[in-house]
């Protein structure tokens, strides 16, 4: 990632890694540490849409959050458009809060019931009247406006969240998030709770958006051929780590990781002569508590060998923009067996 | 897995004929939620449904086991399976037939098992509830099947509560429990939706061995068109409460004749390299108790003409077990 000025960036994390703590045992006696996201190394250029993908539970959602500082980080920095934003607060933090916006996944627990939908729309309006010098009439019309950018009709904004589908509740939800004209925006998986001909509608209007807005995108997903259409660029994250990078293009053609081939192979095909071969993993995936040593991936991947349970591998370029965290792919290959000091990643 | 020409009417295990599933809540006018559908499952087939939410595929495949939700009745209809028609059975009867000769596994299997019993013993309910005098046999028939749906150390894993297990596991444990009474009839409703892409593929996989050892037939119930293709004989599209269209599946996906069915198709992310705007279908699916009239389809669909916002729409066999509802098929 050295090619990359730091200029060109929006949003760039160090190291970061979010524990939880967690009590359990009688009485709530013991207590365990959820490791759910560990020492991620990402970074979104200015204009670029990011899949994040993973199955559920491997961190997806806490790296976005914690992105955006809705969590905070348990080490490591964040970089907004060159600035360290891990511990600003305050005003700082208010500031930036308008150029980072979030899409929910659910549109029915994400809209509150009891506003009507200019009011949605407009809250973040209202919140940054003065810095920005808007009276109620100007903040109207700028409802309106983005009501007929997110495609609803003009009476949609004296209804309330309940008067609408399913669809029309995630334009909504985007509606909310475009109104401060902000820089990024994560998409936290907003298509998963639509149906199938609900999803190609959003997506097409996220695209159209971004083009409009100048925006960036971190866009979370479990849904690989969703991620692969929209996005430049894709994280793949297993168990709290990223453990490949590679450009959209490349991920149905070229993956490298075992564990990224297996979830392509897992994507069901319409045509039977596109099919690919099943690699079936054995298992689930561990709890984020007690992570496996070494490759975290090791005790379901079906070309582990014996280093790749006690060190954890390097993260190495394999191309343009294609990165991989695997021993297979390791060119120093003599090091899979005798070093012991060089596996510190 | 084509087996259509050897479809003969005496290897019919059920068949629905013109069901009409209506919920009575509150209002005066029922909400038309199943209108009208037509369905016939044969001997070892594997036939999916496949609609959005609302459509009323569930609705259909709850109609079969008579297990309703609130307010829901049966208005009208007939349900034959192996010759007796459900719908007028005793309920003794029913309860013969349900999880003996049909049974049922759904989408959230952490929702559908008892969390204060352990997965063995739930599963042996199923068996003792039917051989009531064969208790000894049901903790070895359990062991037995959980063996089959692969779920690793069956006997240690027949103590375990389901909290115990992961996702993947329980909807083991659910098709164990659906499958040991060896039923004529398995309806599986979205068996895979709450599940990662990894695990789902794990249980189709599943699936498949379990129709080369057993004779059951089953009901596949999904949104998921490119999923139920990999593993359905058969495929039945519904949209608003109707049949839309119905095909051996490699027909239905390489000549769809129903705008709806084309539309989905179209609507699946292709893989390309760059960008490419995505097919939609305009517009929402339709409110249930606000149905357009004539074709439901109608207000979203391109090819549609004046006639179809007041005919409605039935059945016509374009070709050998190939249905559509679409008055315009030849446009398409």
């Amino acid at each position: 990632m050295n090619d990359i000025k730091n200029t060109d960036c929006l949003i760039r994390t160090e190291n970061i890694s979010k524990f939880f703590e967690q009590k359990t045992g009688l009485f709530n006696s013991k207590k365990e540490i959820v490791r759910a996201v560990e020492n991620i190394n990402i970074h979104i250029l200015k204009g670029e849409t990011v899949g994040l993908v993973g199955e559920s539970g491997c961190g997806k959602t806490t790296l976005g959050r914690t992105i955006l500082r809705l969590i905070d980080p348990t080490n490591g920095n964040i970089f907004f458009d060159g600035n360290n934003i891990t511990s600003i607060s305050g005003k700082e933090l208010r500031k930036l809060r308008r150029n980072m916006q979030i899409i929910f996944q659910d549109p029915y627990s994400s809209l509150n019931p009891r506003f009507k939908v200019k009011h949605i729309i407009a809250e973040g309006l209202y919140n940054f009247k003065n810095e920005l010098k808007l009276d109620n009439i100007s903040i109207d019309k700028i409802v309106s406006e983005i009501l007929e950018k997110t495609g609803l009709s003009k009476d949609a904004s004296t209804k309330y969240p309940h008067q609408f589908s399913g669809g029309q509740r995630q334009r909504i939800g985007i509606g909310r998030a475009i109104a401060l004209n902000p820089k990024f925006i994560v998409c936290d998986e907003p298509l998963s709770a639509l149906d199938v001909s609900i999803k190609s509608q959003i997506l097409n209007l996220l695209h159209e958006l971004k083009k409009e807005y100048k925006l960036s995108y971190l866009f979370i997903s479990h849904d690989l051929k969703i991620t692969a259409s929209i996005s430049d660029r894709i994280y793949i994250m297993y168990l709290g780590r990223i453990i490949e990078e590679l450009p959209s293009s490349q991920l149905f053609k070229n993956p490298f990781h075992p564990y990224t081939k297996a979830l392509i192979s897992a994507v069901p095909e319409i045509d039977s002569d596109k099919r690919r071969k099943r690699i079936l993993l054995e298992g689930d995936v561990p709890s984020p508590v007690s992570i496996p040593s070494g490759c975290p991936f090791h005790p379901r991947c079906l070309k582990a060998m014996e280093i790749c349970k006690s060190k954890t591998p390097k993260y190495l370029k394999k191309g343009d923009n294609h990165f991989v965290a695997c021993w297979l792919y390791d060119q120093n290959s003599d090091s899979r067996h005798k070093t012991q000091d060089s596996s510190k990643s | 897995m084509q087996k259509q020409d050897k479809l003969k009417d005496n290897d019919i295990i059920l068949e629905i004929k013109d069901l009409h599933t209506y919920f009575y809540n509150n209002s005066k006018n029922p909400v038309k939620a199943v209108e009208g559908i037509n369905l016939t499952l044969y001997k070892k087939e594997v036939l999916g449904i496949v609609g959005e939410s609302g459509c009323g595929k569930s609705l259909t495949a709850r109609s079969i086991l008579k297990i309703l939700p609130t307010g829901a009745k049966i208005a009208q209809g007939s349900i034959f399976f192996n010759g007796e028609d459900i719908l007028t059975l005793k309920q003794k009867r029913l309860n013969e037939i349900r999880g003996k000769m049909i049974s049922m596994i759904f989408q959230e299997p952490s929702s559908y098992l008892n969390p204060v019993l352990t997965v063995g013993f739930q599963v042996s309910e199923t068996y003792t509830a039917h051989f009531p005098n064969d208790k000894k046999n049901a903790l070895k028939k359990t062991i037995q099947i959980f063996k089959e749906v692969g779920i690793p150390d069956p006997s240690k894993r027949i103590k375990n509560y389901p909290h115990e297990l992961s996702g993947g596991q329980k909807q083991r444990v659910m098709t164990a429990m659906a499958l040991i009474n060896n039923p004529d009839i398995i309806i599986a409703d979205e068996p895979t939706t709450s599940l990662d892409v990894t695990v789902q593929a794990q249980i189709i996989k599943l699936f498949k061995d379990l129709l080369k050892n057993h004779s059951s037939s089953i009901i596949f119930i999904t949104h998921d068109l490119p999923l139920v293709s990999e593993i359905a004989d058969r495929i039945m599209v519904m949209y608003a409460g109707m049949n839309v269209e119905e095909a051996p599946t490699k027909e239905l996906i390489s000549k769809p004749l129903h705008p709806y069915t084309k539309s989905l198709l179209e609507s699946i992310p292709p893989i390309t390299e760059k960008w490419q705007k995505l097919k939609t279908i305009e517009g929402q699916v339709p409110d249930p108790s606000e149905k357009p009239a004539g074709c439901p389809f109608h207000p979203r669909c391109i090819y549609a003409e004046k006639d179809c916002s007041t005919k409605k729409p039935y059945m016509i066999e374009v070709e050998k077990g190939h249905y559509t509802s679409c008055y315009h098929y030849d446009k398409i």
